[in-house]
């Protein structure tokens, strides 16, 4: 494991950054000139915000929506099934 | 990279394996298939099948355009006897594209110890015929490739589809057909993908097929999403679906095409597995292998099949390499799998090398060189019931 980027910001207009690692809670990120502490235990993949947001936010990831938050999330948040919503289908 | 070769089927087509296929026309002949396949499995002898007794259009073209897939030399079909399957026209459809090709029908071979003996021995004798055939030259142009997903997690739509999506760019740049699927896995990426089409008729046709799914799926209650998506930090149907889209790479979008339909030239199709008409049958696809299944029978001679979470399989008739996207799985499961795109996350490794890696793998493939699941016999095969109406008028621009 050679890797130095612990985060990825796949397009420039993402409001997420992606774990490229499984990381402990403490773990300082920093992605781009954006910095944070994780707040919990987080997976390879994990989405964690980039700023704050409130809910009803539309959650960009590869420059697309990909659904809105239904709860207000801090910088660095975990951001999945528990706060993120689709807008196209009844069930993801 | 060098010369490819395959063998010279009588349309024209060539095909990369030189299989020997065993096809059950119903469930109640399946035992008795897999009996005369099983001693003969590791020496290019697949089992397929439907297994339903009554008739279905669908299946009936899926088990013509599999029987003569150019991987396929001949073709023994087992018959309970009693089943609705068309099978005198199977055989009959076999034989005209110049295939060895026989019928045993249970009821009238004395049961199931008679039939697998006559089975077998039907098999063998056609296996040595066919390792008699010699290779001859193919080029990239003649090559249909498929790709597929399965078992996604959220590495996958870093590393392995977009890596897969640079081997289409250049497999179509040099001539061969390269084809995605799942409609369903697109829904929210359906203007993107219209602004690729060669066509507006042709965007329209697309974006129609994944409203269908779309439809589809609310109607069912459940989308392609499955739990272990979730798991794999997947959240929603979008997310998922910009991630299976980075298989198609950047290339203009050349046609839309159903299951059974033979890519007309070269380039980039989308394959609409969704059927037509109100929602029937259940789930459009069940599983990965049907899937599968039908980018086969639309002529695809190897499968990239791209995973997060690890799926194992393998599939009848085509060899698929698997492209593993996730370093932790690729620990787990590296016995399985062909390439480890998750080394893009974890060493000095860029996309465009792990995408040329793909396409050494893939010249390899053709050239004989057995795949991780073709070494360890994954055979899967999966063929239910489904209905389609023929191709929109805007689907395939220029012919």
């Amino acid at each position: 494991m050679t890797s130095h980027l612990a985060v990825l910001r796949i397009h420039p207009n993402d409001n997420i950054c992606v774990a490229l690692h499984p990381m402990e809670a403490g773990t300082e990120i920093v992605c781009g000139s954006i910095q944070f502490v994780l707040a919990h235990d987080i997976r390879l993949g994990a989405k964690l915000a980039l700023m704050p947001m409130t809910a009803g936010s539309t959650i960009l990831k590869f420059g697309e929506p990909i659904g809105l938050l239904t709860d207000d999330v801090e910088l660095g948040g975990y951001v999945h099934s528990h706060n993120l919503k689709s807008e196209y289908m009844q069930n993801a | 990279m060098p010369e490819l070769s395959g063998y010279l089927r009588q349309d024209g087509r060539k095909g990369i394996r030189n299989i020997v296929i065993v096809a059950y026309l119903v469930e109640c002949a399946h035992h008795i298939a897999a009996e005369i396949t099983l001693p003969l499995r590791e020496q290019g002898v697949h089992l397929i099948g439907f297994p339903g007794c009554y008739p279905n259009t669908y299946a009936h073209r899926m088990m013509e355009s599999i029987s003569t897939h150019p991987n396929v030399g001949a073709v023994l079909l087992v018959s309970l006897g009693c089943e609705s399957f068309a099978r005198q026209q199977l055989a009959d459809t076999i034989a005209a594209s110049g295939r060895p090709v026989e019928t045993l029908v249970i009821q009238e071979h004395g049961g199931t110890r008679s039939t697998i003996e006559k089975g077998r021995a039907w098999v063998e004798e056609v296996r040595q015929q066919l390792d008699k055939q010699q290779r001859v030259p193919m080029g990239i142009d003649e090559l249909v490739v498929g790709t597929i997903c399965g078992g996604s997690d959220a590495t996958s739509g870093l590393t392995a589809n977009p890596a897969i999506g640079h081997a289409f760019d250049s497999l179509v740049e040099q001539g061969a057909a390269c084809i995605f699927e799942e409609t369903g896995e697109l829904i929210g990426c359906e203007q993107h993908l219209a602004r690729r089409c060669v066509t507006p008729e042709l965007g329209a046709e697309v974006v129609a097929s994944i409203d269908k799914a779309r439809e589809c799926y609310d109607t069912l209650g459940h989308g392609s999403f499955a739990n272990g998506n979730a798991e794999g930090e997947l959240t929603t149907q979008e997310e998922k679906s910009m991630g299976a889209y980075a298989k198609s790479g950047f290339g203009a979008l050349h046609g839309l095409i159903k299951p059974g339909d033979l890519p007309p030239r070269g380039g980039l199709y989308l394959l609409d597995v969704v059927p037509d008409g109100e929602v029937r049958f259940g789930f459009p696809n069940i599983v990965d292998n049907a899937e599968i299944g039908e980018l086969i029978a639309c002529g695809c001679h190897l499968i990239l099949f791209s995973t997060g979470r690890g799926s194992v399989v393998g599939s009848a008739v085509s060899p698929v390499i698997k492209i593993c996207g996730n370093p932790q799985t690729y620990e787990n499961l590296s016995d399985d799998m062909d390439l480890n795109a998750g080394a893009i996350l974890t060493d000095n490794v860029t996309l465009p090398d792990v995408g040329d890696q793909l396409l050494e793998l893939v010249h390899e493939t053709v050239s004989g060189t057995p795949t991780r699941s073709e070494g360890l016999c994954h055979q899967e095969f999966i063929l239910t019931y489904k209905t389609f109406e023929p191709l929109g008028p805007g689907c395939l621009p220029g012919f």
